[in-house]
């Protein structure tokens, strides 16, 4: 009962308050949600295919979704950048760090 | 004791631990967006391999340095780094603006110093005889202290109490997921396996703040403006003379700060601004402040540096996180087997006074790296959030991994990521979440112990003076809240 009206009360507020935002006048288009929503589907499905595809492919895959949701439209910087640093973070983690990393 | 602490301290990778947090934790502090909570919730995982002293002076260097960093770029921004530092771009930036940067920077460092070293000497007096003290609490007195520690954060964190109330309900739900601490029944396990050792804190952490910041940037994703202006940084200089005419608002805004600090969920933002009016107050030029004066940066940089100081008091003495960073410090701490709380000095003395004596000497690689790093972080600024929210994914994925080796800890650092942008986005503030997560399994565990022991009599949490005497600070907090409360909504209504 306390649970229910909880998330109630939750769900009202988060409603309201999306909608005006914390520091933004309002929402804005719709797209710009559906950016967000993206970027997480893209990681889900990044930790979905990380144990076959391992580590380096779902971090990277993660980063090069984030830099082009961010705007980045250079092959170089929104591919390359990520797919480096992802690199690096895998190898740093991986021998450094001593991570089983999937 | 403290001899034995600062021998232990004689270690060529303390130094580096030192010097590394504290550079990365200035460069990290001037980027606005980013904080010394993520930072130090991404740098977690690289504390693993490393030995308890160096690994806590790594976090805690990056901790001081992140704070002073976020001076930065308010001073030649006018854009805080850290959210503790939107009181001194309001006189560092016209200071920078005027051509004096280097100076307002100068400043703001050596305060952020002396800040620093009072709060390591309160921390360093103050922390043992209240753990000592603490030694005496039962589940009873335990259950009234941290439910005064969870009033504290609702009632004066900040914003909506209302909202508070909300996210420490939410944080004390989110701790209950796992296994039953007295009969060990699952709850909302939903059958999984893996929810039966509940969340953990460091992937919610990082879900909460470095992934949920991510989302945040794609959602508000702005076109390409071109590069900030930034003011050119002459060569300047403070001399001792200049902070000898501004000692006693030092003094004054470092004892605001740790004595803030020490009161559960107040942050460091609502210090600086309390020692930035005091400056203003005690000013024979008010007519300066917000045009440019000295006193306008010393104030608010000395009060939010000695914030990390008294906000370890309660973490480390009873285990109850000030805000957000204590709260991720507190996580560092148990996973390097140090867990806070009254035992913490009795069972691993040494190493906690290394860490005390630690922090007190890094002032100097402060100051030094500090003065070097103002330059380098200007191009740092420029870093655009397309190049550097990626690196924050990658990092946020690999430190929910390594905690446990655990792809479920990864999931729940996206989940707690996603619901995290949607509360920030909504105005909700993620503090009163963490810390209701934190105590939330520590709380329900103590209640239920005294009263199994008073045999369900809820008479056990006033039968001690001590439980006693915490309710009656209960009380008197509440009261004083509403009396606040009253007094505003008069003043508004006149």
């Amino acid at each position: 009962m306390a649970l229910g009206a909880l998330a109630l009360a939750l769900v009202i507020r988060l409603g309201l308050g999306f909608m005006r935002g914390a520091t933004d006048a309002s929402i804005g288009p719709g797209r710009r949600l559906a950016w967000t929503l993206a970027l997480a589907l893209v990681s889900g499905l990044a930790l979905v295919a990380m144990p076959v595809l391992g580590y380096f492919a779902g971090a990277g895959l993660v980063g090069v979704a984030t830099a082009l949701l961010l705007g980045e439209r250079r092959p170089v910087l929104g591919v390359l950048v990520p797919v480096v640093i992802a690199g690096i973070v895998t190898l740093g983690a991986r021998w450094g760090l001593h991570i089983p990393l999937p | 004791m403290l001899w034995n602490a600062f021998l232990s301290l004689l270690d060529i990778w303390v130094l580096v631990a030192a010097v590394t947090g504290i550079v990365t934790g200035i460069i990290i502090g001037a980027i606005p967006g980013l904080g010394p909570t993520m930072a130090i919730a991404l740098l977690i995982p690289a504390t693993f391999s490393m030995q308890p002293i160096p690994a806590m002076i790594l976090l805690l260097g990056v901790y001081q340095g992140a704070i002073f960093g976020g001076s930065i770029s308010a001073v030649l921004l006018n854009v805080p780094g850290t959210p503790s530092s939107a009181a001194t771009a309001i006189d560092g930036n016209a200071l920078a603006r005027r051509g004096e940067g280097g100076r307002a920077l100068r400043i703001a460092l050596y305060a952020s110093v002396f800040g620093n070293v009072f709060s390591c000497l309160v921390l360093m007096l103050l922390a043992e005889p209240l753990a000592r003290f603490a030694l005496d609490f039962g589940p009873a007195e335990m259950t009234v202290l941290m439910l005064f520690a969870l009033q504290v954060i609702v009632l004066f964190g900040g914003g909506s109490r209302l909202d508070a109330l909300i996210m420490v309900l939410v944080g004390i739900c989110a701790g209950v997921v796992g296994l039953d601490p007295i009969d060990g029944s699952p709850r909302f396990t939903f059958g999984s396996f893996a929810f039966e050792s509940g969340f953990q804190l460091i992937p919610v952490l990082v879900g909460l703040f470095a992934m949920s910041e991510v989302f945040i940037q794609v959602f508000s994703r702005r076109s390409e403006t071109g590069d900030p202006e930034i003011p050119d940084l002459k060569p300047a200089r403070v001399s001792l003379l200049d902070l000898w005419r501004m000692r006693a608002i030092l003094v004054m805004s470092s004892v605001i700060g740790t004595f803030v600090g020490i009161l559960p969920g107040i942050g460091s933002t609502v210090p600086a601004f309390m020692s930035y009016n005091l400056a203003r107050s005690r000013s024979k030029e008010p007519e300066t402040f917000g045009a440019g004066a000295a006193e306008g940066v010393a104030a608010p940089e000395a009060a939010n540096n000695a914030v990390t100081g008294g906000a370890l008091v309660p973490t480390l003495a009873l285990g109850i996180p000030g805000d957000a960073v204590t709260a991720v410090i507190l996580g560092a701490f148990m996973l390097q087997g140090l867990a806070p709380g009254p035992f913490l000095f009795k069972n691993h003395g040494v190493e906690v006074y290394a860490i005390f004596e630690a922090l007190l000497l890094s002032s100097l690689p402060t100051v030094v790296f500090g003065l070097l790093l103002f330059r380098v972080a200007v191009h740092v600024i420029r870093i655009r959030p397309q190049h550097l929210f990626p690196a924050i994914a990658i990092l946020a994925a690999l430190g929910a991994f390594s905690v446990n080796n655990s792809l479920f800890d990864v999931w729940v650092m996206l989940g707690a990521g996603l619901l995290g942008f949607f509360f920030r986005r909504s105005g909700f503030p993620i503090s009163p979440l963490l810390i209701g997560l934190i105590l939330g399994h520590p709380f329900e565990q103590s209640m239920r112990q005294a009263l199994l022991m008073s045999g369900g009599s809820l008479g056990v949490f006033v039968d001690s003076p001590i439980a006693l005497g915490l309710l009656g600070l209960t009380g008197v907090s509440l009261a004083t809240s509403v009396l606040f409360s009253l007094r505003e909504k008069r003043r508004d209504s006149e």
